[in-house]
């Protein structure tokens, strides 16, 4: 029993690991419109992270409750059901942005929503094999931190650049690139650091003597 | 028909979901696999975009108004809504075309429940003026990401032979390819469009 | 008779990699020279400055890429000097640094470097630095008002032709002062006539085709003659569109680019020629008054279709001429029997 359960807990480490190394932003391309069009400062960032928090753990943990305990329910059915309760936590994920600036919802604009709908397409991200509950909330929990370092990195090297603060605190740059607020630059920015997290993860890689990911 | 058609070519062209809103990126890359799969997906972004923005338009004008409809209601019953089609078209599919179903499943489930169908419900709602015109903003997103597939699709091979750093191999240089069309379509649009 | 053994290669090509970019540097030296004398030797600290930033984000970057340098590659030094002449004399230095860093870091690097990038560079540079500071970028003091090379600038800025027509109005220039550059504008592409004689020392030494730049500004004319934005003269309509802003410029520097532009003849001719109508589209419904980097940008990214549907068309062509002179050989081969 006891190696039982040493051998799940090394399982679940090993796939955490997975997972992070995984970025499912900056190595599976998921999610990635909201954080190239509104992850433009650390509080866009921090709104997009609650957002993805509230409905990204819920609906991996429904999806495979429904996997797990209602086989009989189709794989269509199950994904409308899923769809419908992401729908449903962003009411109280609207609760928990609110908070944070006032003008928060001008500024994330139709991505706050479309964030809801990103945590959808975590369900078929490629290699992921439905499995119990367990390992959904894992999977949900790390996918909710990569997506997280992604958005938060983004955020914070954007503000910087184009407005010159952190979460709204000057930082004294006498040179700031308003582009950098722009689509496109969004795009620039996930770029690099999708190469940086590439090359990092490679370096990780050969430093465990574990697989290098590709 | 001509509301349908300029709102269609506007979004195609010039408010490009992919270039200047980001939506299909998610959807590009399982679609850059093959051309068949180009094709697939781009039919089925279209088809669920269009249906999406007409949906959108109907609910829209039945509830707009108050103010937790824009609030809260709004993104609950956009996406309430396209999940309902999504099992009306799954289920018709599975029931008298099921080989067909098999095959298309993973590719209709990423077009319904992705940032370009709900995106083109919002859009359809505040840019469109009439329900043909929704359908347009809807099938406009649909083409433009065919478009943006075929004009990324070419370029793979180039990509292929050049001699890209290994730290930008795969999805990051596909990001600085998109990322500088999007800085040339910029140059069309001249503004930031709004969220 | 005396067997002599020679090692390969056993044709030497003078011209190389190195040589064009030299020619392009030399051809460029010109517009700075003009340049100078227009606004001051601020002209040339600020292409100094330019190719220094490019050259050493250049080097950075290959050596962040685990390569050693090479310094024998002119590349980052040609993008380095083309980027100031697109822009005005009144620039502040930390702009056009920004733009040479963002063409070599962003738009070259990436891609692989020197020979394998798609986008143009230069195009790109000056694409970034007008979304950043539109204001500081299209704004051009007056001619033969030296500018200081540091410290406040004083001088009154104005607007140049380009924004005029962009306005709906007509610019109130002298042909002659047009084509002589005697106009506020981009520091290095006002001068036509020493952009014509450095296209013509380009064609001289092969560094680029006539193809791609005629087909450019033959495209660009059409339009302007048949759309005009001064309705009641088409041919003002052209000389003013083909004169302002940076469009000569981009046909003889920028569309020419031998890594970006493609391979063959019939290929550069309609790449020339959609670069051309591109760069209308965008002065006619964008937001930028100096178009043409943009829509290269885009027009980049056609280069591999453009060269494989040429070929293809190319071939079809070839084989229905073949095919047609078979059949007239036949049919008289036919008569005489």
């Amino acid at each position: 029993m006891a190696s039982e359960r040493t051998a799940a807990a090394g399982g679940l480490l090993k796939r955490c690991k997975q997972a992070l190394a995984e970025n499912p932003v900056l190595f599976g391309g998921l999610a990635l419109a909201p954080v190239v069009m509104v992850a433009t400062t650390v509080k866009n960032a921090v709104a997009l992270m609650i957002v993805m928090a509230c409905t990204l753990v819920p609906v991996m943990l429904l999806e495979a409750v429904l996997a797990r305990y209602l086989p009989m329910v189709p794989d269509f059915a199950r994904m409308a059901l899923c769809a419908v309760f992401a729908a449903a936590m962003l009411m109280p994920a609207r609760l928990a942005v609110a908070p944070l600036a006032q003008n928060i919802f001008d500024s994330l604009g139709m991505y706050f929503a479309l964030t809801g709908v990103s945590a959808l397409m975590f369900l078929h991200s490629p290699g992921r094999e439905p499995e119990g509950p367990r390992f959904a909330v894992t999977d949900a929990v790390c996918g909710t931190l990569g997506f997280a370092l992604a958005v938060f990195l983004t955020g914070a090297v954007r503000e910087a650049l184009s407005l010159g603060t952190f979460w709204g605190v000057p930082l004294g740059f006498s040179v700031k690139f308003p582009a950098m607020a722009m689509p496109f630059a969004g795009f620039f920015t996930a770029a690099f650091w999708a190469a940086a997290w590439n090359s990092l993860s490679r370096l990780i890689g050969r430093m465990g003597g574990g697989r290098e990911v590709e | 028909m001509t509301s349908f058609l300029l709102v269609a070519a506007v979004a195609v062209f010039l408010e490009n979901a992919l270039f200047a809103r980001a939506l299909d990126i998610s959807v590009l890359l399982p679609a850059l696999h093959s051309r068949r799969t180009i094709w697939i997906y781009g039919l089925a972004v279209t088809l669920s975009s269009s249906a999406a923005g007409g949906v959108a338009w109907g609910l829209h004008s039945l509830l707009q108004g108050g103010g937790w409809y824009a609030s809260y209601g709004q993104p609950f019953l956009f996406l309430t809504a396209q999940a309902f089609l999504y099992a009306v078209v799954c289920a018709g599919l599975r029931a008298y075309k099921k080989e067909l179903y098999r095959a298309i499943r993973v590719p209709l489930t990423i077009s319904f429940f992705n940032c370009a169908a709900l995106g083109s419900m919002f859009l359809a709602v505040y840019k469109a003026g009439s329900f043909w015109g929704a359908v347009g903003t809807g099938a406009g997103v649909g083409v433009g990401f065919l478009l943006a597939c075929a004009l990324v699709r070419v370029e793979e091979g180039r990509l292929a032979i050049c001699n890209v750093p290994r730290a930008f191999q795969g999805l990051p240089i596909r990001l600085m390819y998109i990322g500088l069309l999007a800085l040339a379509t910029y140059g069309l649009i001249g503004h930031q469009l709004p969220v | 008779m005396q067997d002599k053994e020679l090692k390969a290669p056993h044709i030497r090509m003078r011209e190389s990699a190195r040589s064009a970019m030299l020619d392009v540097v030399i051809a460029l030296l010109p517009l700075y020279f003009m340049a100078a004398y227009f606004y001051g030797m601020r002209a040339v600290a600020l292409g100094a400055v330019s190719a220094a930033s490019a050259v050493a984000a250049d080097m950075l970057c290959v050596l962040v890429s685990g390569r050693l340098p090479n310094l024998r590659d002119l590349s980052a030094l040609v993008t380095g000097l083309l980027l100031p002449l697109m822009l005005p004399a009144s620039i502040p230095y930390y702009v056009v640094i920004t733009a040479a860093v963002f063409a070599i870091a962003v738009v070259k690097h990436p891609f692989g470097g020197v020979g394998q990038n798609i986008f143009n560079p230069a195009a790109g540079g000056f694409a970034f630095i007008s979304v950043c500071w539109p204001s500081l970028v299209f704004s051009y003091p007056q001619p033969m008002f030296p500018l200081p090379i540091a410290g406040e600038l004083t001088a009154r800025l104005a607007e140049s032709p380009a924004h005029a027509l962009m306005l709906g109005a007509v610019p109130t220039i002298d042909t002659l002062d047009l084509v002589l550059g005697r106009f506020a504008g981009p520091m290095g592409v006002t001068n036509i006539l020493v952009l014509g004689t450095c296209f013509i020392y380009l064609l001289f030494r092969k560094v680029i085709s006539w193809q791609a730049p005629v087909a450019f500004l033959a495209a660009a004319a059409a339009t302007a003659y048949f759309s005009p934005r001064i309705p009641a003269s088409r041919w003002e309509s052209v000389v003013f569109e083909l004169l302002s802003g940076t469009l000569v410029f981009a046909g003889v520097f920028l569309l020419g680019d031998p890594v970006t532009s493609p391979k063959r003849g019939l290929s550069r001719f309609l790449y020339g020629a959609l670069a051309g109508g591109a760069t209308m589209l965008f002065r006619y419904c964008g937001g930028f008054e100096q178009a043409a980097a943009f829509a290269l940008l885009l027009v980049n990214s056609f280069t591999l279709l453009i060269d494989h549907e040429a070929e293809r068309l190319f071939r079809i062509v070839r084989r229905g001429i073949l095919g047609f002179r078979a059949y007239r050989r036949s049919r008289r081969i036919v008569k005489k029997v």
